[in-house]
Parts: C-alpha cells; structure tokens; sequence
C-alpha cells in the first residue's frame, strides 16, 4: 500500500466519517432533548436536500438560497414531526419504544413519497466549490468535503455553547432529564420538545444539503444514513454532539482503512464489529457518562 | 391583604374511595402555614391539587385572588406558586448551579432562534442568572458543590438543592412536601433554620408534613385527618387538642 493510497483512504474515511457524524449529531441532538430515538434523521437530510435540488437546479435558483431553504425545510418537517406524530404518541402515554416506531414509520412514509414523485434515479446536488479539488499529500480532497468539516464542526461548537452558555439550552435538559420537575419550575416541557425536535431538524437539513453533493440524492438514502449516523451517534454516547461527530469519524476511518487492507465489500462488518466490541467495553459510549461530558 | 391562597372546599375521590371531603382553608401572607396528619390522611391529594397535579372532584383552589383549579402545573408555577416533591427531584445530570439556572430563567414560549442570533441579550439573561444563582446557592451553604452533578450528591443536600431551585424562581407560595424525610436530626434543624430565615425575609410558605418537629417553625397547622380538616391553631394549641391526639398522636 503506497502513501498516497493510505492519505487517500484518510480523506475518504475522514469525509463520510463527517457524514455518519453530523447525522449521529442529529439523533444525539433529538435524544438528549426529548429522550426519543427519531429514525427519521436521515430522512430529514433527504428531505433538505430534495429541497435544495428543486429549488438550486431543477428551478435554477441561487445555490446559497437553496442550500439555506433546504436547512429550513428540515426544521420545519422537525417541527411537524413534533406536532403531528410525537405529540399525539405523547398524550396517549406512548413510550420510549412508541416514538421509535413512530418516527420508523414516517421513514418509510418519506422514502416512499420521494420514491413516487422522483422514480429510482439518483440526483446529483452540486456542492460548495463545484467538482474543485485539493491536493492532500498527493491525494485528491474535494473542496466541498473541507466545507462539510469546517461546517459540521462549527456547529458542533456552537450547539456546545447552546447546552451550556444559554438559559433556554439548560431549560431543555431540564426538561428531558425530569419532565415534572421541569414543570413544576414553570417550564413549558412540551414547547422544550418541539424545540428540540426542531433544532434536530434544522441539524437534519442542513446534513442533507451538506452530504448530497458527496452520496447523490436517492429515495433509499434517508434510512442508510439513519444507520449508520445512529452507529456513529451511539459511539459517542447518544446525548454528546462531540461524541456524535467523532463517533462518525471512528467509523469512516475504520470502514475506509477495512477497504484499502480487506475489501471494500466487508467494511461494514469491520465497522459494525467494531461497534460491537465498543458497545460489549464502554456501554455508554465513548463520551456517555450520563450526558454529561462533551457538552 | 387577603391570603394567598385559598383551599375551598375541596373534595377528592379515587374510584369509590372518599379521599378528601369539603376541605377549606387559608394560607396568610408571610406565615408559614402547616398541614399535619397521619399517612393516608389526604395530605399528598390534597397538596397534588394545589400544585396542579391533580384535579379536585369539587371545590376550588385560589391562588393570589384567581380561581387556578384548572391551569396546569407550569402556569402555577410562572404565577409563584412553587412546590417541592418527597423525595428530592433534581436534575441528576445538570450541576448545583446548572440546576437553578435551568429553573428560574427560560420559562416561556420563546427562544432557540433568540439564543442563537441575539447574543449579547442572551450573555447579559445568562451572567445575570448565573450571579443570581450563586448568591442563593451561598446562602443555603452549597458553594463547595456548585458546579457537582446534583444527582451525586447525598439526599440531605439535594434537598437543598430543590429547595435553592426553588426560592430562584422568586415564588409568592413554597408548598414543600415533606421535606424532612430522608433527613438526618442536623439536616433537619438546618432546614428549619432556612425555612425560619426565609420565612423572616417574606417567604410564605406551606409545609406538608407529619413531623411535628419540623412543624415548630409555623405560625398556623391545619390537622387533616381521613380527608377532613379536624382542628386548626397554633402547633401548642394542636398538641393540646384531643382529637389531634387522639388521631394523629394515638394517645
């Protein structure tokens, strides 16, 4: 294996690590919130990126107003994830396991209706940059990877700063950690959940748009993300959005390294072994420890 | 002035058992008022109805001259009525400090975008709920674990820790549930000292509890006694009753 190789399969691993993250970073986002496993994550990101598409290339519009309304579109399907699905579960009594079921099925409903109206063919979003390379130690980075890296990693930092420097962030923990006790202090705990919902929605969007250009757009990608950001998001202890985007990055590195030593057809168990042996070692993840590390 | 709240006839049943029948009293502003009575007397219906958590069958709560039987446990709370659970309910995961910040500030409908784009606004609300924070955590003795995930620390202090979050949300009424159980004898005097030292600078307060101990701090107790208020005075007044002794005491 030359040099070259090994930078190359880095920088591979290193981006759809990024990829895997900043979908982890949603679920992490939406579980430490609201205490709901919400599978429909990836399908946030396909919705942002069908909007971006529609708006960008099929009508033509600016790239940046695309990019920004497909952001949106995510938090606003967040926000009616919230009202339409999660909020009924709730009054009902629903559990834990109700709102996974739940949000499962709004999965399927998104794939399918993107299945219907855009066929099987795949769409290709064009990324920050454009198809413009960087070198790397003699390897090739696309200039719209970095962008991921730099973009996911300053919202990292700023949802950080969020949970930890702003009231409403620690009403919001508050608020999954005791919802009575949270009442009781005058919290809206309802309002805290549509918000969190949102907020994952927002950070779904924003995936979407930011990972297309790189996977192509397909009725099908929505529940693989969900996978493997759920994998990635799991790695870094579920509530930890640090954790979440390193989570990621653990597993594009391991899958990317399982390609160029095995075969490209067994990074997935390389990586879901690796998972395994993680999750049998450190239950909590790498940054669990009750939520509390890695803001 | 009039009181600050008001129990009218109240009554609560559970399925065909009677649990509170027709209670009515008064809590005075700047008392610190008590609510004795034997386990399964009603005490805990009676306080989960003024606290939102339930709904009486009959009667009416009236809080601050408004009727609030049918507003929920939130809206109580943002109107200052502020209340403590058995056993202490703390934010497990979120420090001393975190836990009164959490409690006092965000309490209404808006926010995420406000946090995130009206920055100096949300700095100045945070420093100025942070310094709050600490001057109330001085003063019931937590500075040493200010910044310890509340969950960690023993019963006695999250204790504390519940009744801290409480007094930062500025309440006009602190109905406390029997806050001494689980307390040590020392734990104990200190929470009567604190409740004393609250009470001197205006707090009222409503305690719920069968330890007469602890009832030495208040000016007036109600004897609730299955479901219906049997005697009401001073503490002195109730150890004399015969029929406190005979139902609460047992002598």
């Amino acid at each position: 294996m030359t040099l070259t190789l090994l930078v190359q399969s880095v920088l591979a691993g290193l981006t759809n690590g990024f990829v895997y993250g900043l979908i982890g970073l949603g679920i992490a986002v939406v579980f430490r919130g609201a205490r709901i496993i919400n599978a429909m994550q990836g399908d946030l990101a396909l919705i942002g990126s069908v909007v971006a598409y529609l708006i960008a290339v099929s009508l033509g519009l600016p790239m940046i107003l695309g990019f920004l309304l497909g952001v949106v579109a995510g938090g606003v399907t967040g926000f009616l994830v919230d009202r339409l699905m999660i909020r009924p579960t709730a009054k009902r009594r629903g559990t834990e396991d109700s709102f996974l079921l739940v949000t499962l099925g709004g999965a399927f409903a998104v794939s399918a209706t993107v299945l219907l109206y855009f066929g099987r063919d795949s769409y290709v979003l064009p990324g920050i940059g454009g198809n413009a390379m960087v070198d790397v130690f003699d390897a090739a980075m696309r200039v719209h990877a970095i962008w991921l890296i730099v973009i996911s990693t300053g919202v990292v930092l700023a949802l950080r700063w969020f949970y930890a420097k702003t009231a409403i962030g620690q009403a919001m923990l508050a608020a999954s950690i005791d919802p009575e006790g949270a009442l009781t202090l005058g919290i809206n705990v309802g309002w805290m959940r549509t918000m969190t919902l949102a907020l994952g929605g927002l950070v779904g969007g924003l995936a979407g748009v930011l990972v297309a250009p790189l996977i192509n757009i397909q009725y099908e990608m929505g529940l693989l993300l969900t996978l493997k950001g759920f994998a990635a998001a799991i790695l870094g202890g579920l509530t930890s959005p640090f954790g979440a985007i390193f989570g990621g990055v653990i597993l594009g590195l391991v899958e990317a390294l399982a390609v160029v030593t095995i075969s490209s057809g067994y990074k997935d168990v390389v990586a879901m072994t690796l998972l395994i042996a993680i999750m049998i070692a450190m239950p909590q993840g790498l940054f669990g420890r009750r939520g509390r590390l890695g803001g | 002035m009039g009181s600050i709240l008001e129990v009218r006839d109240v009554s609560h049943r559970f399925g065909g058992l009677q649990v509170l029948k027709g209670v009515s009293f008064d809590v005075a502003p700047g008392s610190i008022t008590g609510l004795i009575g034997p386990n399964g007397a009603g005490k805990s219906t009676l306080f989960n109805i003024i606290s939102g958590f339930l709904t009486p069958s009959v009667g009416d709560i009236v809080f601050l001259g408004q009727t609030t039987t049918d507003r929920g446990i939130a809206a109580r709370s943002r109107a200052g009525l502020q209340r403590t659970f058995q056993t202490p309910q703390v934010f497990r995961d979120l420090t001393v400090r975190e836990n009164l910040v959490a409690g006092c500030h965000m309490r209404g409908r808006t926010g995420v975008l406000e946090a995130f784009f009206g920055l100096p606004n949300v700095r100045r609300e945070m420093a100025d709920a942070r310094r709050r924070a600490d001057e109330i955590i001085e003063r019931f003795d937590l500075g040493p674990w200010r910044e310890i995930p509340a969950g960690e620390l023993p019963a006695g202090r999250q204790r504390m820790v519940e009744l801290a979050r409480a007094v930062m949300c500025e309440p006009k009424l602190l109905c406390l549930d029997e806050p001494s159980s689980g307390l040590s004898t020392t734990e104990v005097q200190t929470l009567m000292e604190t409740l004393e030292r609250l009470n001197a600078d205006g707090m009222t307060v409503l305690l719920v509890s069968h330890d007469m101990k602890l009832m030495e701090v208040t000016s007036m107790v109600h004897a609730l006694c299955f479901g219906e208020i049997i005697a009401s005075g001073s503490l002195h007044a109730m150890r004399e009753s015969p029929r406190v002794r005979e139902a609460y005491l047992g002598t």
